[in-house]
C-alpha cells in the first residue's frame, strides 16, 4: 500500500490562504476598484477629474509640500533614531531592553492620542510656550499650528518604525567587523565610517522607505497640528470628501497618492528586493 | 618584513577584583618566534591575545613591542596584524579593497596600495582574486584573504586567534602548512592561540600552555611533550599515564606497578611524585619484566594505524598504544606482557 504524506495539503497552499484572499478582496481589492471607478465617473464617465488635477496649481504645490515634508521627517527620524538604535545594538542588554521599550511605548500610543499630547504640550497655555516666555522670548513663538509643530509630532511619530528597522540590522552586525578595522589602522571614528555605516546601510534604506511611505498618506498629525496654509495630500483628500462632497475628485487624488506610494515601493524593489523591506535586511 | 620581539610582564586582568581572567602571565617572544598559546577555553589565553592587540587593558602590567611600550596606544596604533577566528573580512568590500584597507588607512597612495595589495594576495596564493567579495570565498579562501590584509602592511607582529578553528580536517591540515611557510618567508613574529595541541605541536618554535589564566609553561613542543613539569600540562598534550609514587631514591619510584625507574634523579627520598609515563612508549614484551605483573585488557580501540588499549597493571589504570605492525599479536588474547624504557619516564615534581 502506497502511503500518501498529506492528503489534506496536496492542493497546495490555496485552503490556507484562501481567508486571507477573501477578506483582503472583499474589504480591500473592492472598495479600492470602487474608488477607481468613482474617480473615473463622478460627476460623469471621464478623465476629466485627473484632468483637473494637472492643471490645478494648487494640488501641484500640495504634492510638493507633501514629499519635501516626508522627505524633512524622514532625515529627522533617520537623525534621531541613528543614534537611538545604535546605543541598543551595542550597548548592554538590559539599556538595550530600556531603550526599546521606550520607542515602544511611544509607538504602542495611538496617533490621536498623541496629537492631542502635542497639542498639549505646543498650545499656547503650554509649558513650552510657558519656557520659552520665562526666558525671556517675548512674545512667546507661536509653535502650534506651524509646519514645525507638524513635523515635530510626525517625526515623533514615525522615530519607532525607523529604529527597529535600523536595529534590526545593527543587532546582525559582527562587533568583529569595527574591531578587525581598529586593528588594521582606522581611528575609531574612522572604523565607523567605512565599516559599521555601510553595514548598517540596508537599515538605513529600509527605514527610510518605511517612513517615507507611511509619512506619504499622514493624515492627523497635519491637519490637527500643522498649518492651514501646508496642507498635505491626505488633508486635501478628506477636504474634498466633507467638505466639498466632490467624490469624484477626492477618489482621483487618492489614487494618485496610490500610485506615487507605489512607485517610491517600486523604485525600492528594483534596487533591493521588497523581500528584504520585511526581512529586516538579511539577504 | 620587520620583525620585533614582544615582551609581556607580570600581567594581569580581572573584570570583577576576584576572578582572574590572566594571572601574572610573563612571556618573551623572540623576534620571528612562532609561539602557540595553547590551553582551554577560558584559560586566558585569547584574553592575553586580546590585550596585545589593544582591545582589553591589563589591570596591571606591562606589554612591549620591541622597544616601545604599547600597553596605552589604541588598537589602531599598534601596528599589529591579526587574523579573526571568523576572518572578519569587510562583507561590503572586494578582496581587494579589503587586503588594500590597513593600506588606505595609513595614507598610501593608490597605486603603491594596489601593488602591494597584489603581491600580499599573491603570498598566499590569491593571485586573480581581487575583484571577488568575500562571500564568494571558501572558507580556506577567506582565510587567506586575512592573512593577506594582516600581513600587507608589515605589521611588528601578527597575531592569529583560532583561524583554522573552522575550516575541515583536510584544508586545516593544508593551511598549517601554509601558515608555516609564510612564516618562514617572512620571518614575521607570530603569536597563534589555539586550543587544539596537535596544531601548536607541529607549527610552533614554542608553545606556552595556559590554564586558569596562569601560563603553566613554556617551552619547544618537545620540551613541552617529553618533560610536562605539571600533571595540568602533562594531561593537555597528547593521551598520559599518570602514576603516583614514592621516591625510593636513585630514580627509582614505589607505585602500584612495583619498583619503577625513571629518567630523573633529583627527587629526594619518600618524596610523592607523578610520573608520566606515554601510552605510545609502552610496548608489548614476551616475558615478565622485573617480576611486574601481565597487563589485563579490559578493552582496545583500533585506530587502523594503531591500537588503543586500555587496562591495568595491577591496580593502576593503563593506556598503551600499539602500532599497527603489532597490534596483530593482541588478537584473542586478554594479557601480555609490557615493558619500556626508563628514560621515558618522566617525573613531574
Amino acid at each position: 500500500m502506497k502511503l500518501r504524506t498529506s492528503p489534506v495539503f496536496v492542493e497546495g497552499p490555496m485552503p490556507l490562504i484562501a481567508p486571507a484572499v477573501m477578506f483582503l478582496s472583499l474589504f480591500f481589492l473592492v472598495p479600492l476598484g470602487y474608488v477607481v471607478w468613482m474617480s473615473l465617473s463622478q460627476p460623469v464617465i471621464g478623465l476629466q477629474n485627473f484632468g483637473r488635477l494637472l492643471n490645478s496649481s494648487l494640488f501641484a504645490s500640495v504634492l510638493y509640500s507633501t514629499f519635501k515634508t516626508a522627505l524633512l521627517v524622514t532625515l529627522l527620524s533617520l537623525l534621531f533614531a541613528y543614534p537611538l538604535a545604535y546605543a541598543a545594538a551595542n550597548g548592554s542588554k538590559r539599556f538595550a531592553t530600556f531603550l526599546l521599550t521606550v520607542v515602544a511605548l511611544s509607538f504602542w500610543t495611538s496617533y490621536l492620542v498623541r496629537t492631542y499630547a502635542w497639542m498639549v504640550i505646543l498650545g499656547n497655555q503650554g509649558p513650552v510656550t510657558a519656557l520659552l516666555s520665562w526666558l525671556g522670548w517675548d512674545p512667546a513663538p507661536k509653535i502650534l499650528f506651524t509646519t514645525f509643530s507638524a513635523t515635530l509630532a510626525m517625526t515623533h511619530a514615525l522615530i519607532p518604525f525607523m529604529t527597529m528597522s535600523l536595529f534590526a540590522v545593527m543587532k546582525r552586525i559582527d562587533p568583529l567587523y569595527v574591531r578587525a578595522a581598529e586593528n588594521l589602522g582606522a581611528h575609531p571614528l574612522r572604523a565607523f565610517v567605512s565599516v559599521y555605516l555601510p553595514l548598517s546601510a540596508p537599515g538605513i534604506v529600509n527605514g527610510c522607505t518605511l517612513v517615507f511611505i507611511t509619512c506619504l498618506g499622514f493624515y492627523v498629525m497635519p491637519v490637527l497640528l500643522g498649518s492651514p496654509r501646508d496642507q498635505m495630500i491626505a488633508g486635501i483628500i478628506g477636504d474634498q470628501i466633507e467638505q466639498t462632497l466632490d467624490f469624484g475628485l477626492g477618489s482621483a487624488i487618492s489614487i494618485v497618492l496610490l500610485a506615487l506610494t507605489l512607485a517610491v515601493y517600486a523604485v525600492y524593489n528594483r534596487f533591493f528586493g521588497l523581500d528584504r523591506l520585511w526581512a529586516g535586511g538579511d539577504r | 618584513m620587520n620583525a620585533r620581539s614582544l615582551t609581556l610582564s607580570n600581567i594581569t586582568k580581572t573584570y570583577d577584583g576576584r576572578h582572574m581572567a590572566a594571572d601574572d602571565v610573563s612571556l618573551d617572544i623572540k623576534a620571528g618566534e612562532f609561539v602557540s598559546f595553547l590551553g582551554p577555553s577560558g584559560s586566558g589565553k585569547t584574553t592575553t591575545l586580546m590585550m596585545i592587540a589593544g582591545f582589553q587593558h591589563p589591570t596591571s602590567g606591562e606589554i612591549r613591542l620591541g622597544e616601545r611600550a604599547i600597553d596605552n596606544l589604541p588598537p589602531h596604533k599598534r601596528n599589529i596584524g591579526m587574523v579573526f577566528q571568523n576572518y572578519a573580512l569587510f562583507p561590503h568590500m572586494t578582496v581587494a579593497d579589503n587586503v588594500g584597507f590597513p593600506l588606505r588607512m595609513r595614507g598610501v597612495a593608490k597605486q603603491d596600495k594596489e601593488r602591494r595589495s597584489r603581491e600580499a594576495l599573491a603570498k598566499v596564493g590569491l593571485q586573480g582574486f581581487e575583484k571577488r567579495v568575500p562571500s564568494e570565498l571558501s572558507g580556506g579562501q577567506q582565510q587567506r584573504v586575512a592573512l593577506a590584509r594582516a600581513l600587507v602592511f608589515e605589521p611588528d607582529i601578527i597575531l592569529l586567534d583560532e583561524p583554522l578553528g573552522a575550516l575541515d580536517k583536510a584544508l586545516r591540515e593544508h593551511m598549517q602548512v601554509e601558515l608555516k611557510r609564510i612564516h618562514k618567508d617572512l620571518g614575521v613574529t607570530m603569536v597563534y592561540v589555539t586550543h587544539d595541541q596537535s596544531e601548536a605541536m607541529t607549527m610552533s618554535d614554542r608553545i606556552a600552555v595556559f590554564n586558569q589564566g596562569r601560563i603553566e609553561q613554556v617551552g619547544t613542543p618537545n620540551e613541552i611533550y617529553r618533560a610536562p613539569k605539571t600533571r595540568f600540562v602533562a594531561c593537555f598534550i597528547g593521551d598520559s599515564n599518570l602514576i603516583e609514587g614514592s621516591a625510593l631514591g636513585g630514580g627509582r619510584f614505589d607505585t602500584p606497578v612495583g619498583i619503577v625507574e625513571a629518567r630523573s634523579s633529583q627527587t629526594d627520598r619518600n618524596r610523592r611524585a607523578d610520573l608520566l609515563l606515554r601510552p605510545e612508549m609502552i610496548r608489548i614484551a614476551e616475558t615478565s619484566q622485573g617480576g611486574r605483573q601481565p597487563l589485563k585488557i579490559d578493552s582496545t580501540i583500533n585506530y587502523g594505524d594503531n591500537l588503543l588499549v586500555i587496562g591495568k597493571l595491577g591496580s593502576q589504570a593503563i593506556r598503551m598504544r600499539v602500532p599497527g605492525a603489532d597490534a596483530r599479536r593482541l588478537e584473542g588474547v586478554s594479557e601480555c606482557h609490557v615493558t619500556w624504557r626508563a628514560e621515558d619516564v618522566h617525573v613531574i615534581a
